[in-house]
């Protein structure tokens, strides 16, 4: 068996053999195998996952070998992609981006997920720009069930209208802003269980979170933004699917002000088909008072039981629950 | 018509092995293969017969566990996880027997199987670097210094904690 032993199996196994393998190593670990040898060179670019997640600030020649890699997944293979994450602190100007996310759409991509800082704080020049454009395929994808948008940069808003055809789950938090683009990406999204949408400008109010446009919305979670003055205005008539379909509501931040509260007391009493609200208070809030306050609200459904939470890290959007999205009020 | 509750297959060094069909229907391949009548005879298999019989057991073990599922015997539990464990313990420290049922499993279409195997094969890859991988697998590093220097440059951050 002497010979046997010294003979190279796993390099003879075929290319979706080898990238099951590599699928069960973390996402860096599988590019890595690219160093192996000439047979291990693309492998991992066919794999179903791409996930380029690099926290750190990355040198230049680190980000241009990542800048590399991205493209070379994004054009070696032509398969189907699952699911495309790009989570990285930049230190460039990002015209990639429209081109990267367009790719992975025109595989059919049905996870995607953009969470790109900026390593400098956002300039004035930087808000006037005008902003990145992304895609117009992205609104459109059938494919596309589950989007992912954590952005320090400004986003073009899409053209009225546009939609997304499938997307089920939607998870937006964008600085900053632009006062269309939350509106937009809302106006039409008939497949929608759970989302979260961020608008870090005044004037903005809960109405235009437009329920109604979410027929089978299931779950949402609204996060509080301290730096501005959150403004409750009642809907003329409670949307269906607050009505009846919503599950599970969380709300992070909570603060405490008379129209946090009210936002609060209205969603107890419309959400009839609720199962839990979820409140994590801010550290100033004053816990005890509030929770009493809170607990002798009337609430629409029998079934409902309302929780508390002392204080959870400020950059966790989504929350405990996987299959919650945070919605970020503007106030 | 097919009328027996046996499939009779043949491995590549000619041993058969007759087993349930609803062993082995967890084989997509061999699933076809009855839905379609074509299982009547034995069914040729290029799986040399060490491979196939453990395919078989694994088969049979994972049958046994699901039929049980909803039964709550501990001890009958506590046997298929001893199995179990002794099944990856035995395919990690073998890579012969590893990267044959790997073949087998991709070749008869036995998701299941797949991939546990492929989930061994990466516990042995993970937290290896590049050299302690390629001594473990015997891969050759074909690349000229030149070579290898350029992919490091393509994929630097992905050599970097």
């Amino acid at each position: 068996a002497g010979n046997q032993d010294k003979e190279d199996r796993i390099s003879s196994l075929p290319d979706g053999i080898l990238c099951n393998i590599l699928s069960f190593l973390p996402f860096k670990y599988a590019v890595a195998t690219c160093i192996l040898s000439s047979r291990w060179k693309c492998v991992w670019t066919s794999l179903p996952n791409l996930c380029f997640d690099q926290a750190r600030i990355m040198t230049d020649d680190s980000w241009n070998s990542f800048e590399k890699s991205v493209n070379m997944a994004l054009l070696l293979s032509d398969s189907a992609i699952n699911r495309f994450s790009l989570s990285s602190i930049t230190r460039y100007n990002l015209s990639q981006l429209k081109f990267w996310v367009s790719s992975a759409i025109s595989r059919n991509v049905r996870e995607l997920e953009l969470k790109i800082y900026n390593d400098c704080r956002p300039k004035l020049d930087n808000l006037n720009f005008g902003g990145i454009e992304l895609p117009e395929s992205i609104y459109t994808s059938k494919t596309l069930e589950n989007l992912k948008l954590d952005l320090r940069f400004f986003i073009k808003a899409p053209p009225p209208g546009i939609c997304f055809p499938s997307v089920k789950i939607l998870d937006v938090l964008i600085y900053p802003t632009n006062k269309n683009l939350s509106e937009r990406l809302f106006c039409n999204c008939p497949m929608l269980s759970s989302t979260a949408v961020e608008v870090a400008k005044s004037g903005w109010q809960f109405r235009h979170f437009n329920l109604t446009t979410m027929p089978k919305l299931e779950a949402f979670v609204l996060r509080m933004v301290k730096f501005f003055n959150f403004k409750w205005i009642e809907p003329h008539c409670a949307p269906q699917c607050l009505l009846i379909r919503v599950k599970k509501i969380e709300i992070l931040s909570f603060g405490g002000q008379k129209d946090e509260m009210e936002l609060v007391k209205y969603l107890l009493k419309n959400g009839e088909g609720l199962n839990r609200m979820m409140i994590v208070f801010t550290n100033s809030a004053p816990k005890k008072k509030l929770r009493q306050e809170l607990l002798r609200l009337e609430r629409g459904s029998t079934n409902c039981e309302v929780q508390f939470l002392l204080s959870l890290r400020f950059s966790t959007l989504r929350s405990f629950s996987g299959n919650f999205i945070s919605l970020e009020v503007d106030f | 018509m097919a009328t027996t509750s046996t499939v009779k297959l043949r491995s590549g060094d000619n041993e058969v092995f007759e087993v349930e069909k609803q062993v082995m229907i967890q084989s997509g391949t061999i699933r076809n293969m009855i839905e379609d009548d074509a299982a009547d005879g034995e069914i040729p298999l290029q799986i040399s017969s060490r491979n196939l019989a453990k395919v078989v057991e694994w088969c049979k073990c994972m049958q046994h566990r699901d039929r049980n599922n909803n039964n709550d015997n501990k001890e009958e539990e506590e046997e298929e996880e001893e199995w179990e464990k002794k099944f990856d313990e035995e395919v990690s420290e073998d890579k012969d027997l590893h990267f044959g049922l790997l073949l087998a499993a991709n070749y008869l279409e036995i998701p299941a199987l797949l991939h546990r195997l492929c989930q061994l094969a990466a516990d042995i890859v993970k937290g290896k670097t590049p050299e302690e991988i390629r001594r473990t697998f015997n891969i050759k590093k074909d690349f000229t210094p030149e070579e290898e220097e350029a992919v490091m440059d393509e994929h630097g951050w992905a050599f970097h904690d």
